[in-house]
């Protein structure tokens, strides 16, 4: 889908590179190995950047627009899954950060790659709707000088 | 932070429509599905004698079961829905498009009645509530696609599908006039500029539109070129224009040339979406999958038999085999894939905000239950090509049990998305 407001392009781009890592480890799950432990440390740090950077600026900047617009059951619906997403993000850290010291046994193991695919769902599950609605909404919403304001914003 | 619940819903008049509006037409649709399976396993038999000679009967009933109960049915659940998301545009009354289930409901039904009973005061009653249905649903539709903005080729494709439906409801009470009051006119032509304008037009154009967005989130891949998709929609359109206008001079050159170019633009739609799954991002397609390339191939397999009919190159008994891959091999087909992807993520985003979390979609998907139905579903298909390619009403009737079975099949995974949807 094209964009033509830079935050919706920047968001949208952020959105592949989720959806990119995340079916990577959808794929790599199976067997434990090197290259999955350094996979799994790497989408480990990309969600916790995302959580806390790309989350907390949709609900700080964008949501309320949304909702002002008429659309809030559709960001309360997104600001509710950033909610269960944040959760298993933290508890997907933690098991990661185990993973990386050796310390995780073999019921640990099983609880990670769990968490792991229950994230890749959630995370193109909630890609998806922010596709569908979110970002088509932000072209309609934004005028050009906010667009670049929210764009300077969001890349500081 | 995560924001309080209910601090963005104040005075929202959303896109999102409540959720009994897209599912009463959803499992309106279940019902039909499975009724047509039955009337068809019923009378075998019927499917050649209607593919010969046209007429009431149980076979128009089926037909019409299938068509306006379940895809028509399904289409006006789905892209009230859809349509609102591709167009920016919230449905311009929920009332209207809540009145359409309660008129088209009774209108498919009795229909269909006074179809298998050959009374056609009774089928001219459902056709009249059919029609007042499809008029408001028009309504709304135009209303949407008036103010659209984004996704032109998604809203293009909205219009072609609209003025197929004028079109599409003005030759079928046409021929509901020459069943219940003798209206002189051309039957076989009227039938099949009725069926092309169903089958091809309204229901076609609004799957090829779709499709543009629709497959590509679910298989999480970029979308066809908007280019792409205008010249596969011209095409398509110069095809539909085409045809009539065979029909209309009894041209079976002309029908042969729109059939041709109708396979090209399907040809060049089923190539510009593989292209774009082929840049999916997930490896995995999904079994859904398997279902939409089938009735692609029934598209193309379609239309390469109404060009060898139109050129009197076609096998004996083509045209029932032709109502066979054009009706449930392409068009049902088609509709069942992608409603058992739509329904469970439709029913997770209505399960969300309920204080048990967001649930996942793979939550709401009964697989073995969706496996059993594509099992059954393909076996029907098979079967129901077979069967009226060698003229037995026995494999019709094997067909048809494989088909009640296989839309059993459907409805039971639809309850249990709405039991589970109940459950959150």
């Amino acid at each position: 889908m094209d964009f033509e407001r830079q935050i919706a392009r920047r968001l949208h781009e952020e959105h592949l590179a989720t959806l990119e890592i995340w079916s990577r480890v959808e794929q790599a799950i199976g067997k434990r190995d090197a290259a999955l432990e350094a996979l799994l440390a790497r989408a480990a740090a990309a969600l916790a950047d995302e959580v806390a950077r790309h989350f907390d600026f949709e609900e700080k900047e964008l949501f309320p627009r949304l909702a002002e617009a008429g659309e809030g059951d559709i960001a309360e619906l997104l600001a509710e899954e950033h909610g269960v997403i944040r959760s298993a993000a933290a508890q997907f850290a933690e098991l990661a950060r185990a993973l990386r010291a050796g310390t995780l046994d073999a019921a640990g193991w099983q609880r990670l790659r769990t968490l792991a695919l229950e994230l890749a769902e959630r995370l193109v599950a909630h890609v998806q709707k922010e596709e569908m609605s979110l970002l088509p909404a932000l072209e309609d919403l934004l005028d050009e000088a906010t667009d670049a304001e929210l764009a300077l914003a969001y890349a500081g | 932070m995560i924001p309080a619940a209910g601090a963005f819903t104040a005075g929202a008049r959303s896109r999102l429509l409540p959720a009994s509006v897209p599912l009463r037409y959803f499992g309106a649709a279940v019902l039909f599905h499975a009724l047509a399976w039955a009337l068809l396993f019923a009378y075998p038999a019927e499917l050649e004698r209607f593919a010969a000679y046209g007429g009431l009967g149980p076979a128009l009933a089926a037909l019409h079961l299938v068509t306006l109960g379940v895809l028509a049915m399904t289409a006006v659940g789905a892209t009230l829905q859809l349509f609102p998301i591709a167009t920016r545009q919230a449905v311009h009354s929920v009332t209207a498009a809540r009145m359409v289930w309660w008129l088209l409901t009774p209108g498919v039904a009795l229909f269909a009645a006074g179809a298998a009973s050959y009374r056609p005061r009774l089928l001219g009653a459902g056709a009249a509530l059919a029609v007042v249905a499809l008029a408001v649903y028009g309504w709304l539709l135009f209303e949407n696609l008036r103010r659209a903005r984004g996704m032109r080729a998604v809203v293009a494709h909205g219009w072609g599908a609209l003025a197929a439906l004028v079109l599409l409801a003005a030759s079928g009470l046409a021929l509901v006039a020459h069943y219940e009051h003798g209206l002189a006119l051309d039957q076989g032509a009227f039938a099949a500029a009725h069926l092309l304008l169903a089958a091809y037009g309204f229901m076609g154009l609004l799957a090829m539109g779709l499709s543009q967005f629709l497959l590509p989130m679910f298989a999480v891949s970029p979308a066809p070129s908007a280019r792409s998709a205008f010249v596969v929609l011209a095409a398509a359109a110069a095809a539909i224009v085409l045809a009539l206008a065979a029909l209309h001079s009894s041209s079976t050159p002309l029908l042969g040339a729109a059939a041709l170019l109708g396979l090209a633009a399907a040809a060049a739609h089923v190539a510009a979406m593989e292209g774009a799954l082929r840049r999916r991002l997930r490896p995995q397609l999904g079994p859904a999958f398997l279902l939409v390339r089938v009735a692609w191939a029934c598209l193309l397999a379609s239309l390469a038999l109404a060009a060898l009919l139109a050129f009197d190159l076609a096998p004996p008994r083509a045209a029932a085999l032709f109502g066979v891959l054009l009706v449930p091999g392409w068009l049902l087909t088609f509709l069942l894939a992608v409603l058992q992807r739509i329904v469970p993520f439709l029913a997770t985003v209505h399960a969300s905000g309920r204080g048990h979390g967001a649930p996942l979609v793979s939550s709401f998907t009964p697989a073995r239950t969706l496996a059993a139905h594509r099992i059954l579903h393909l076996a029907a298909l098979a079967l129901l090509v077979a069967g009226a390619a060698l003229a037995s009403p026995w494999l019709v009737r094997v067909a048809a049990a494989a088909g009640l079975a296989a839309a059993l099949a459907y409805g039971a995974f639809f309850v249990r998305v709405l039991a589970r949807l109940k459950e959150e």
